[in-house]
């Protein structure tokens, strides 16, 4: 056995080539649907977890997948913003704990996530070191942002413009890092939280400056009567909320009207849930309810169906390579009829013969099919995070 | 006979000590199936009183700012804050009384505003600041008078709202929260009362206060008054006794309501000139003596001086 096995090696190393395009066209042929059936599966999985793990998200009328994929997986989106006041309305109702989402801003490629210390809570998520945001100006960061900013427990990390052409649209705003989260293997491992409020001071909704009534600036104030002072517009908000300074920040506006992008809510019960419903579908305001479970089988439903016609398309492909395998085996016996034949006048039994043939076949099989093995399991262990990174 | 011996012993304090264990684990259960308290914070001394007086063991109740003199100066730390956030119920004043509120996270639904119910009755404490930033239009950051208290019907209101959301917390007390309750109000509706006809009896009578902190006691009881800024600390003299004299003569005052005790200099300052001055705390803080109830018991004998002549 082990010297047809030798032969039937020596013939492949020989024909490396050859071997190596039949090897890659097998392990291909089975990895293409057997991969795609782990990928859909596996990332179904993670992606219905986030969204079971989410009983209701509420944000502006438009697209339910947009608000779920902005309000559970911090994608960048064109929401339209919320105002504040749902807030209390919906929780003046008692009918579930509300958790409102800003979700406009960055520090670099990690999301800002304005929300309240009941998050962690909600998805209970525990402090590798330090603790909740509790000042304004303080935030926490998922355990990959963290790493990815390098940033420890005490240092600051800075809010970057929205987009590249609002340099002045929104203020930079150095953060202190009060907390850091440890690993979920969700997207809030590359977040960085801070309180509702603060991502208003970073929009500039609210903000601090001098005391306008102080003799210190007197240098920038235009104008001053008992009850009014207009400043020069060459007065600097602070970039950096500080206990010497807090007391100076102070809204612009009516908080009551300052957006957010969506809220999550957690029913206090099955009917709560129900009841919230259905008072959503009388709102004629610009204001809707998604359940973010429904909204997410509907998607993975389509990208599912999408997926069985890969499927039929992979399995006739693979079908067809097979065929032409088959052609490709029984035509290269045709054309070692003289290398066969030689074998047997040497004194080659032809059951050795056949066996070293049949070895070679085994031996090609063999390795695609193992090639194809260890491609789908890579694949099942780097799939969410491809997932994450080009298809949501 | 030393192996079988060695061989006892052990098999004791292995008994022994599974005992022990057995013993702690069923501490540690008995602990953790007594039920916790919900945990209670307020944010001055009026709201404290009402959850005690309501609540009373049932809760685990804090007052961060208790040694305050005024609360409503006091700046919170992380820490309080991060215990907070832990709270069942953040019972707040409302009317710009908490202004640390905008510069901290605390979720809203643990926040019970106890004057939301009569927002309409809201005084303007006069502190309107109005700035603007060169060519952006000008703002106003208008302020609340915080003092609701002062008014006894209100006070109702608020310790009303209390009890309501302590109601939420604790289904089998709720008896104990609706009779305690009914309790404090009798007493608080009283005292309201006695307030009204006190005033009533001279209704033109025109009063000075030190300081414009008496809103809602002014509005609540129809007072004649006009408010001055001045601090128990300051000597009246000179200047400050010519303001007080013009208003004399210009009101007929014969009578100042202090928020504090005043220099023993300036007692005599304004006797010699004919004003009688009373004290009445804003109450905000902890009494230094009684509750709240006897502060306001202690209120109305100093406001029967001026109004009840013998």
């Amino acid at each position: 056995m082990s010297q047809q096995f030798y032969l039937a090696w020596a013939y492949l190393k020989y024909h490396w080539l050859k071997t190596l395009v039949l090897i890659v066209a097998i392990s291909l042929v089975l990895f293409i649907p057997l991969g795609l059936n782990t990928l859909s599966k596996k990332g179904s999985k993670n992606m219905m977890a986030r969204a079971e793990n989410t009983p209701l998200l509420v944000g502006a009328k438009g697209s339910d997948t947009e608000l779920n994929l902005s309000a559970l997986y911090f994608k960048k989106s064109h929401l339209d913003p919320i105002p504040h006041h749902i807030v209390s309305e919906l929780v003046n109702t008692k009918l579930g704990a509300v958790i409102p989402l800003h979700l406009k801003y960055q520090v670099k490629n990690q999301p800002i996530v304005g929300t309240s210390s009941e998050y962690f809570k909600f998805r209970k998520t525990s402090f590798q070191s330090g603790r909740p945001m509790a000042m304004l100006g303080e935030c926490v960061l998922g355990s990959e942002a963290a790493k990815i900013l390098q940033i420890n427990l005490g240092e600051s990390v800075i809010s970057s413009p929205a987009s590249t052409f609002d340099i002045a649209g929104s203020y930079p705003l150095k953060m202190t890092v009060v907390g850091i989260l440890n690993p979920t293997g969700t997207p809030d491992d590359n977040a960085v939280f801070t309180d509702i409020k603060t991502t208003w001071v970073i929009s500039g909704l609210a903000h601090g400056h001098e005391n306008l009534n102080e003799k210190t600036a007197d240098s920038l104030v235009l104008s001053k009567s008992k009850t009014e002072v207009v400043a020069s517009p060459a007065i600097l908000s602070y970039t950096e909320i500080t206990p010497e300074n807090i007391d100076s920040f102070h809204f612009h506006g009516n908080p009551e009207e300052f957006p957010l992008q969506a809220l999550i809510i957690n029913p206090t019960d099955k009917k709560g849930s129900l009841m919230l419903r259905g008072r959503f579908e009388n709102r004629t305001d610009n204001l809707h309810i998604v359940v973010p479970k429904i909204t997410m089988k509907a998607l993975l439903d389509t990208v599912l169906s999408v997926k069985d016609l890969i499927m039929l398309a992979a399995i006739s492909i693979g079908i067809a390579t097979l065929i032409i395998l088959t052609l490709v085996f029984s035509l290269s016996l045709q054309l070692r009829k003289g290398e066969i034949n030689t074998m047997n006048r040497i004194g080659g039994a032809s059951n050795a013969i056949q066996l070293v043939l049949s070895l070679e076949i085994i031996i090609t099989i063999g390795i695609g099919i193992l090639l194809a093995a260890l491609l789908v399991l890579t694949l099942n262990l780097y799939g969410p995070y491809l997932i994450e990174k080009f298809i949501l | 006979m030393k192996h079988i011996l060695l061989s006892s012993l052990l098999c004791l304090v292995l008994f022994t000590s599974c005992k022990n264990d057995k013993k702690q684990s069923e501490t540690a259960d008995i602990e953790s199936n007594t039920p916790e308290k919900p945990v209670v914070y307020v944010t001055n001394y009026p709201l404290y009183y009402f959850t005690n007086r309501i609540a009373g063991k049932t809760i685990d109740l804090h007052f961060p700012a208790s040694q305050k003199t005024f609360p409503d100066y006091w700046k919170p730390v992380a820490d309080s804050i991060a215990a907070m956030q832990n709270a069942d119920l953040i019972i707040i004043n409302g009317a710009s009384y908490e202004k640390w509120l905008m510069n901290v996270s605390i979720p809203e639904d643990k926040i019970i505003n106890t004057s939301e119910s009569f927002q309409d009755k809201l005084l303007a404490s006069g502190h309107v600041f109005t700035h603007s930033h060169g060519g952006e239009g000008a703002h106003e950051h208008p302020e609340m008078a915080s003092y609701t208290w002062q008014d006894l019907s209100l006070a109702i209101k608020q310790a009303e709202a209390i009890k309501n959301a302590l109601m939420t917390q604790s289904e089998k007390d709720k008896t104990t929260f609706e009779s305690n309750f009914e309790n404090l109000k009798a007493e608080l509706e009283q005292l309201h009362q006695v307030f009204l006809s006190t005033v009533a009896s001279q209704p033109d009578l025109e009063i000075a206060f030190s300081h414009p902190v008496y809103q809602y006691f002014e509005a609540a009881y129809k007072i004649k008054g006009t408010s001055l800024h001045w601090e128990p600390s300051d000597n009246i003299a000179g200047d400050k006794l010519h303001e007080i004299e013009a208003l004399q003569k210009q009101k007929d005052i014969k009578s100042i309501i202090w928020e504090n005790t005043p220099l023993e200099a300036s007692l005599s300052n304004l006797k010699n000139i004919g004003i009688q001055s009373i004290v009445i705390p804003p109450g905000g803080g902890k009494p230094v003596q009684g509750d709240f109830i006897s502060q306001q018991k202690s209120n109305l004998e100093a406001l029967k001086s001026v109004y009840i002549t013998p």
